[in-house]
């Protein structure tokens, strides 16, 4: 068969089994997330082949619940979503393939603030009004990487697509409405200098496009309100309008890996990159709505030390990201931020006859700082969270049980807020936000299932899981959500 | 291991610096505005005038009151399209001093719709104050929002207006004539534009009006008493009609009634009607939902009055009537930023009211400044954004 054609079948038969698989244990998916590497960390097609992990399908369906007080104001007060996951790796002579699916269909409750598909990636251009509904949200994702057989004895080639499609509405007048495609390609090289030295590089471009149109199914006529920062905003009475959102997106990840004599493990991988967005509003005669452009600087690091009764592992990832907005009224980059994030793990798993466990330490470092120009608003938050992370999974007769805790705490180390020029919304947006983010928490994360063979089939495994999570804050109050999740492994 | 480490960190080091190279510098513009005071008074710059300046762009108001030479000075402010209005209360000593009349004024001046770019600055802006007098009849309470019939319909024909006696004296109402402003309220569709005649500050053009009949000493209004005018006198609350109606017009003083051939409009035998001196509406004197500009006015001869073609419009022309003749005007928009939509000129009514949404049952109904025994006196700074509150349904008669 052809290579398209193979492709084809991974996305769209995940249950076609292979013959030569062999004996098939659900937790083999589940090792193999403690091990970084090029595909897992990376997105490195090329080094599909490295990856260790057996071959697998996994098909899951899920509903969740989320709602509570505890969240930022352009979050909605209830969200709920069914979805449907399928993924699987199969080797196919001498080339891998890797393809997944996602579907979710969700509904957010009593949601303000926000037309727009995802108001926290740091685009400020934003249409909204005050108007809290419902909405409903569509979304099918896709993604293809291809890794090939090795060539000139030490290079491996690869290609990674991804692909995401969506679309939501609100029920309440004037209907806002958006529409959304993303794609993305992603390039890859593997280059085995020789036996204990890897390296590999990744490419990535994307395209991005959502569209937003108000009022065309509505007798009302609120006020639309366009942000264009942080308290910055200007508000028209609107029959009909429409805006669209073209982005670009280049990145790329340069990685290294070694192993030592007694295995022990380390990956490097540093990046960067740049997005641009444009907004344009109107059809006939597209005008300016504003100019977004953010650069990506990451650093990750692990290490990975196998030994007699545990496996320890340390990881450090720094993830700078550095935004700017040019204001399309003032024609001037008005709006800046800097999101600084260090996060940190360090534990050990080890996996024994009859027991698997792990327990790791956790921490995060953000530093954060957002300014507008107009609204003369700069805020600073420094926050530092710590969890720890314990899990175990054991067989019970003939089904595999497991269940697993985080828990852990928010502080908050230093914040600073200031709003020289505010607007109406400095105090029913920007303010709010600012003490979310700023909030100290409790968070707690548990997760229960069990996992069993269809009978007569040793490489057909169900699961059923639970995973409950809660974050607390005396003044701001909670936010939980309840997943539970049915998947079928194979 | 440890070259690729500190190659690293730099990179990290030289994406954080990043974050300081991306920052415009802002302009703002220092604006300063001249107030005068109208061109017969004894002097010509306005002193302790309270000056309003708001961005149409987020509605933000910055304020600032005129110094010794009438100039009120505004720091800081952002490039854009702005609103720009004074007022200023004279008492009857103020007004004798500058106008050798002993009789109270209230003054206004605004310009919509200013554009303020990064330079010039210092901008030089200038305001002429104009106004009337006060203490006569003037408008009570304006209902036009409408209401839901059981079925969620709409229902607009129990709007009325009531006129109050704001005065010490009794005052006849024979001949005193009603009618509302030509323009649209605001942007009803992506086609609506404001009113052609909005430059013309000295008159205001009349779509339809109406007169009170009588010889002169036929109608006589008590002091803090009111009349309504009804565009149907009838019980609109009667379950033939709307249940969900907030009023019973049936005892209004008068109502407007549009013969026809087709008697599409109700005639109410118990409420008398309006002389219709000049109509171009629909089969009933419907006031605009989004919100209409009203007038009550004396005119010593309406035939005289000019009519006047809309220009680019097929329509009927309308009635140009000159501000002076003008008693009390209200204005009515679509919404808090459809200011550019005013139709009745500044000097009569510097603000507007509007309502929160269409077939809501909201009136705007005028404030009591203060209660002189039994009798209330209402608010008249000739702003209807000052001078009115939104009430959640109508009080014909309420006081």
């Amino acid at each position: 068969m052809s290579n398209l054609r193979i492709l084809l079948l991974l996305l769209v038969f995940p249950f076609v089994a292979s013959a030569q698989m062999a004996h098939f244990d659900s937790l083999l998916i589940h090792i193999s997330q403690y091990t970084p590497s090029f595909w897992q960390n990376g997105q490195n097609a090329a080094a599909l082949a490295w990856w260790l992990q057996p071959q697998f399908g996994r098909t899951q369906l899920a509903y969740n619940q989320t709602g509570g007080t505890f969240r930022r104001p352009q979050e909605p007060k209830t969200r709920q979503y069914f979805s449907l996951h399928t993924e699987g790796l199969r080797q196919i002579g001498t080339w891998t393939y890797f393809g997944r699916f996602d579907h979710q269909k969700s509904q957010d409750r009593s949601l303000a603030y926000s037309h727009v598909n995802d108001p926290f990636d740091g685009n400020p251009f934003i249409w909204a009004d005050t108007l809290a509904g419902d909405w409903q949200r569509d979304h099918i994702g896709a993604q293809i990487a291809v890794g090939s057989p090795v060539w000139a004895g030490r290079w491996r080639t690869g290609l990674g697509i991804n692909y995401h499609v969506g679309q939501g509405a609100r029920t309440r007048d004037p209907k806002p409405f958006y529409r959304l495609r993303n794609l993305e390609l992603r390039p890859a090289l593997h280059f085995q200098a020789n036996t204990r030295t890897h390296w590999g590089l990744v490419g990535h471009i994307g395209l991005k496009q959502e569209e937003n149109e108000v009022g065309y199914y509505s007798d009302e006529f609120p006020l639309l309100y366009r942000l264009r920062g942080y308290g910055t905003f200007s508000r028209t009475p609107t029959v009909t309008a429409e805006r669209q959102m073209v982005g670009n997106v280049y990145k790329l990840l340069l990685q290294y890996q070694y192993f030592t004599v007694n295995n022990t493990q380390w990956l490097v991988q540093m990046g960067g990159g740049f997005r641009q967005e444009k907004i344009r509003e109107g059809i006939a005669t597209p005008t300016n709505g504003g100019d977004f452009g953010e650069s990506i600087g990451e650093l990750f690091l692990s290490w990975n030390k196998p030994a007699q009764r545990q496996n320890w592992t340390a990881v450090l990832h720094l993830l700078n990201q550095n935004g700017s907005g040019r204001d399309p009224i003032l024609m001037a980059n008005s709006v800046s931020y800097n999101w600084l994030t260090a996060s940190g793990k360090y534990g050990f798993w080890q996996n024994k006859t009859g027991l698997f466990r792990h327990l790791f330490l956790k921490s995060k470092l953000q530093i954060l700082q957002q300014s507008d120009q107009i609204s003369r608003t700069d805020w600073n938050i420094s926050n530092l969270t710590l969890t720890v992370d314990s899990y175990e999974r054991r067989p019970i007769r003939k089904v595999w049980l497991w269940y697993g805790i985080e828990t852990g705490y928010r502080a908050r180390l230093a914040r600073a807020f200031a709003a020289n020029r505010p607007t109406p919304l400095t105090a029913t947006l920007v303010r709010p936000d600012y003490e979310f983010i700023s909030a100290n928490g409790l968070i707690i994360n548990v997760s229960t299932g069990v996992d069993w063979q269809f009978g007569r089939f040793p490489n057909l495994w169900n699961r059923i899981n639970i995973t409950a999570q809660t974050q607390r804050n005396s003044t701001l109050g909670n936010r939980q959500s309840v997943q539970i999740n049915y998947s079928i492994l194979y | 291991m440890k070259k690729i480490l500190f190659s690293s960190f730099v990179m990290l080091v030289l994406g954080l610096c990043m974050s300081s190279c991306n920052k415009d510098v802002v302009p703002t513009v220092l604006v300063n505005v001249k107030v005068l005071f109208p061109n017969n008074y004894s002097q010509p710059n306005a002193v302790g005038v309270k000056v309003t300046l708001t961005n149409k762009a987020d509605g933000a108001a910055q304020t600032a009151t005129t110094d010794a030479n009438g100039t009120a000075a505004f720091t800081d402010v952002l490039p854009g399209t702005y609103d720009l209005a004074a007022s200023k209360s004279l008492t009857a000593m103020e007004a004798q001093s500058l106008t050798g009349f002993a009789q109270a004024l209230e003054l206004n001046a605004s310009r919509n719709g200013v554009v303020i770019m990064e330079t010039p600055s210092p901008l030089a802006l200038e305001l002429r104050l104009a106004g009337s007098a006060l203490g006569n009849l003037v408008i009570k309470e304006v209902y036009y929002t409408g209401s839901r019939t059981a079925a969620g319909g709409t229902y607009f024909s129990d709007q009325f207006v009531e006129i109050y006696n704001n005065s010490t004296d009794t005052i006849f109402v024979d001949g005193l004539c009603i009618a509302d402003v030509y323009g649209p309220s605001g942007q009803i569709n992506t086609a609506t534009r404001p009113t052609e005649f909005q430059a013309d500050m000295a008159n205001t053009y009349l779509s339809s009006v109406w007169r009170i009949p009588g010889k002169g000493k036929e109608r006589p209004l008590l002091p803090g008493q009111s009349i309504i005018i009804a565009q149907d006198g009838v019980n609109h609350k009667d379950p033939t009609l709307n249940p969900n109606s907030p009023v019973d017009l049936s005892k209004a003083d008068w109502e407007t009634f549009n013969e026809r051939p087709d008697n599409r409009d109700a005639d109410a035998p118990a409420v008398p009607n309006l002389e219709r001196l000049y109509f171009t509406g629909g089969f009933d004197w419907l006031l605009p939902v989004f919100g209409p500009g009203v007038v009550i006015f004396r005119t010593p001869d309406f035939d005289k009055l000019e009519k006047t073609a809309i220009p680019g419009s097929t329509l009927a022309p309308r009635i140009k009537l000159p501000n002076a003749q003008i008693i009390d005007a209200f204005e009515a928009v679509q919404n808090g930023n459809s200011s550019n939509f005013k139709r009745v000129p500044t000097a009569l009514d510097a603000g507007f009211f509007f309502a929160d949404n269409t077939y809501n049952m909201q009136s705007a109904r005028r404030k009591v400044a203060a209660t002189i025994g039994s009798r209330r006196v209402l608010q008249d700074t000739n702003n209807s954004t000052n001078d009115f509150q939104k009430i959640d349904a109508p009080t014909p008669k309420g006081f």
